[in-house]
């Protein structure tokens, strides 16, 4: 019983995580049809931001909830300021391109970020865990739980929540979707389908960097921390359907629980547990679970 | 790619490879040689993935773990079994190429690009953890030594050929040999009315099977020899260095490094991969130096040959020879 509770909140948290860390992924994807394998240095650069951040925060003798505001700040504003510094700087040339280039390229970026961090923060590790021993234990039918493990599973959903209404309700989220269905003939509408890529980018890269922070109080942040995230994200928008948000949702879960059940039951195939998923998902949907042949959504 | 041979480029081909017979005799230094045998090496490696992605349009992004179970495939047979490497090498590329079958049956039922490179990500991912985690056969990360090299022979005239660490010529010339061999097989088949059908089936997938193109089997060819290739240059990679870890044969950067050698060469062209892959493994060498910021440095190479050289190094002479018109026409 007690390890049923621990793989349900295990599979719980670990889904939360996952869909942190592949919603950004699938968003650009979506929009802008490009894999973004940089996405994983931008998760990377989100958590290095929240320990120094974290650090000056403790540093000047502050404690408490703040923090959290901290956290939040930080993801917005690294996520736009990098996701801008790129699209604008690089990207922006090289829309149209093939997508092996878009890949390759991506990757390239990929490399250089990871050894400007290396460069800004060095190759020590930081540890921040003020944030994630704040809440404590709470009791769940005789477990004791890291409430900040929950906390993490609440962002997540409420991340969801306002994406989905966001592209559904407001204004620019609807333009976004009208990008998706057709570019040119949203640019002929007079969309200026360029700043929609900037916007899109930029919300991508503040989720990646989202789901950095969250994590960083819950590791160490050192080098390579980016390259697992980015293959484990790929996986998850496989299965649920590249480019579509309620399927990196469903992918993630899955992925979650599938982790959460074989590091209980069978741990020596925890590594392969969600690449089995994906092959057993790929072999009857070979576009995923949510994405509709040929027809495009988000 | 399908107008026959001018004279001139017939000299040329024939040049290079007196050039490379020749270079041998003027050096010994062991460095040069073993650059340009890797140079070789990942020579076959990127000519085979260009057969699969520049000319029959399948973007995999997995070959690496071709080249992996070719290498651990050939020195685990050569270790446990004590077979000579002259076989293994072959049993390499075949189990590489039985792979290839494996992962190829499910990825032709997919034809967007990223899933694709997923897929086949995925596939290498698994490659690479399993060879890690059967500690008791592959060592996993501590590496797999003892591997045997080839065997010496006796050449008439010459005297014997041994195969060791301090003498890099045979393996210099064998090297060459299969980089010949397997640029020769991806030519002839290029050439032939299989190659004519691969560039019809990458520009236009309904078209070509209008034309009565059988695309399943097609894509199989093709992504088996390739496989067996990869595989081949795999098996001589291991009993060259005699030591493999998963990272460094199963890795994912061994894979983009191919892919940057075929883009910055030329990428659906057949000399593009071996310029590619000589450019990139002297530079990988020169940057080795930098150590630290090795792959800022790399990235930033492959991102402006991205920007400026679109069609690779082989057709910028095209570029300057032709009136533009022309050469819009030609491209590849």
């Amino acid at each position: 019983m007690l390890k049923l509770i621990a793989i349900l909140l295990d599979g719980l948290s670990y889904s939360a995580w996952l869909f942190l860390v592949a919603v950004g992924l699938t968003l650009i994807y979506g929009v802008m049809r490009i894999l973004n394998i940089a996405h994983g240095a931008f998760y990377a650069i989100g958590a290095y931001a929240c320990a120094t951040a974290l650090g000056l925060y403790y540093g000047a003798g502050w404690s408490g909830a703040g923090a959290f505001l901290v956290m939040g700040l930080t993801a917005i504003v690294t996520g736009i300021v990098v996701g801008l510094a790129v699209e604008r700087g690089i990207l922006r040339r090289l829309y149209g391109r093939d997508e092996v280039l878009m890949v390759l390229v991506t990757y390239a970026l990929f490399l250089i970020l990871e050894d400007a961090t290396k460069m800004i923060w060095g190759v020590e590790s930081y540890f921040v865990y003020q944030p994630y021993a704040y809440f404590g234990f709470i009791d769940v039918g005789g477990l004791p739980y890291q409430v900040y493990d929950l906390l993490v599973v609440a962002i997540a959903i409420a991340t969801g929540l306002a994406l989905w209404l966001w592209l559904t309700r407001a204004r620019m989220g609807r333009l976004m979707i009208a990008v998706v269905a057709d570019r040119e003939i949203s640019a002929a509408m007079g969309i200026n389908v360029p700043r929609i890529f900037a916007i899109t980018f930029a919300i991508g890269t503040v989720l990646a960097a989202l789901a950095g922070v969250v994590t960083a109080p819950k590791i160490a942040v050192a080098p390579g921390i980016g390259v697992e995230v980015i293959i484990l994200a790929f996986a998850v928008v496989v299965i649920g359907g590249l480019g579509s948000i309620p399927g990196a949702a469903l992918g993630a879960v899955i992925a979650g629980f599938a982790r959460a059940v074989s590091v209980h039951l069978a741990p020596e195939f925890e590594l392969f547990a969600i690449y089995a998923v994906m092959a057993i998902v790929l072999a009857i949907r070979p576009y995923g679970l949510f994405a509709a042949q040929g027809e495009r959504k988000i | 790619m399908f107008q026959p041979l001018t004279p001139f480029k017939w000299l040329g081909i024939l040049g290079a490879i007196i050039v490379m017979l020749l270079l041998p005799m003027v050096t010994q230094d062991t460095y040069l040689l073993h650059v340009l045998i890797l140079a070789m090496v990942f020579g076959i490696f990127a000519s085979a993935w260009n057969f699969v992605t520049g000319f029959a349009g399948l973007k995999t992004f997995g070959h690496h773990a071709f080249f992996a179970l070719g290498a651990y495939g050939s020195a685990l047979i050569g270790i446990n079994l004590g077979l000579s490497a002259w076989l293994t090498i072959w049993l390499g590329g075949l189990i590489a190429a039985l792979a290839g079958l494996f992962i190829g049956l499910p990825i032709l039922r997919i034809r967007s690009m990223p899933h694709v490179a997923i897929v086949t990500l995925g596939f290498a991912e698994i490659v690479r953890i399993t060879l890690s985690n059967l500690t008791d056969i592959t060592r996993g990360e501590l590496g797999l030594w003892g591997i045997p090299v080839f065997d010496g022979f006796t050449v008439p005239g010459l005297g014997e050929v041994v195969f060791s660490p301090a003498d890099k010529v045979p393996y210099y010339y064998l090297a060459f040999a299969l980089l010949l061999l397997s640029v020769g097989v991806i030519t002839a088949l290029m050439r032939s009315k299989t190659g004519l059908s691969l560039i019809a089936m990458r520009d236009g997938e309904d078209a070509a099977e209008s034309l009565g193109i059988n695309l399943t089997r097609q894509k199989l060819q093709v992504f088996v020899v390739s496989s067996f290739l990869v595989g081949v240059a795999g098996a001589f990679y291991a009993h060259y260095i005699t030591i493999l870890t998963p990272a460094a044969v199963a890795g994912v950067d061994l894979m983009i490094l191919i892919i940057a050698m075929v883009l910055v060469g030329g990428l659906g062209t057949l000399s593009g991969p071996l310029v590619g892959a000589l450019v990139l493994t002297i530079l990988v060498e020169f940057l080795r130096d930098l150590d630290t910021f090795r792959m800022l440095v790399y990235g930033a190479i492959i991102i402006l040959s991205v920007m400026f050289l679109p069609k690779g190094l082989v057709t910028l002479g095209r570029r300057w020879k032709r009136p533009p018109d022309a050469a819009a026409t030609e491209a590849e």
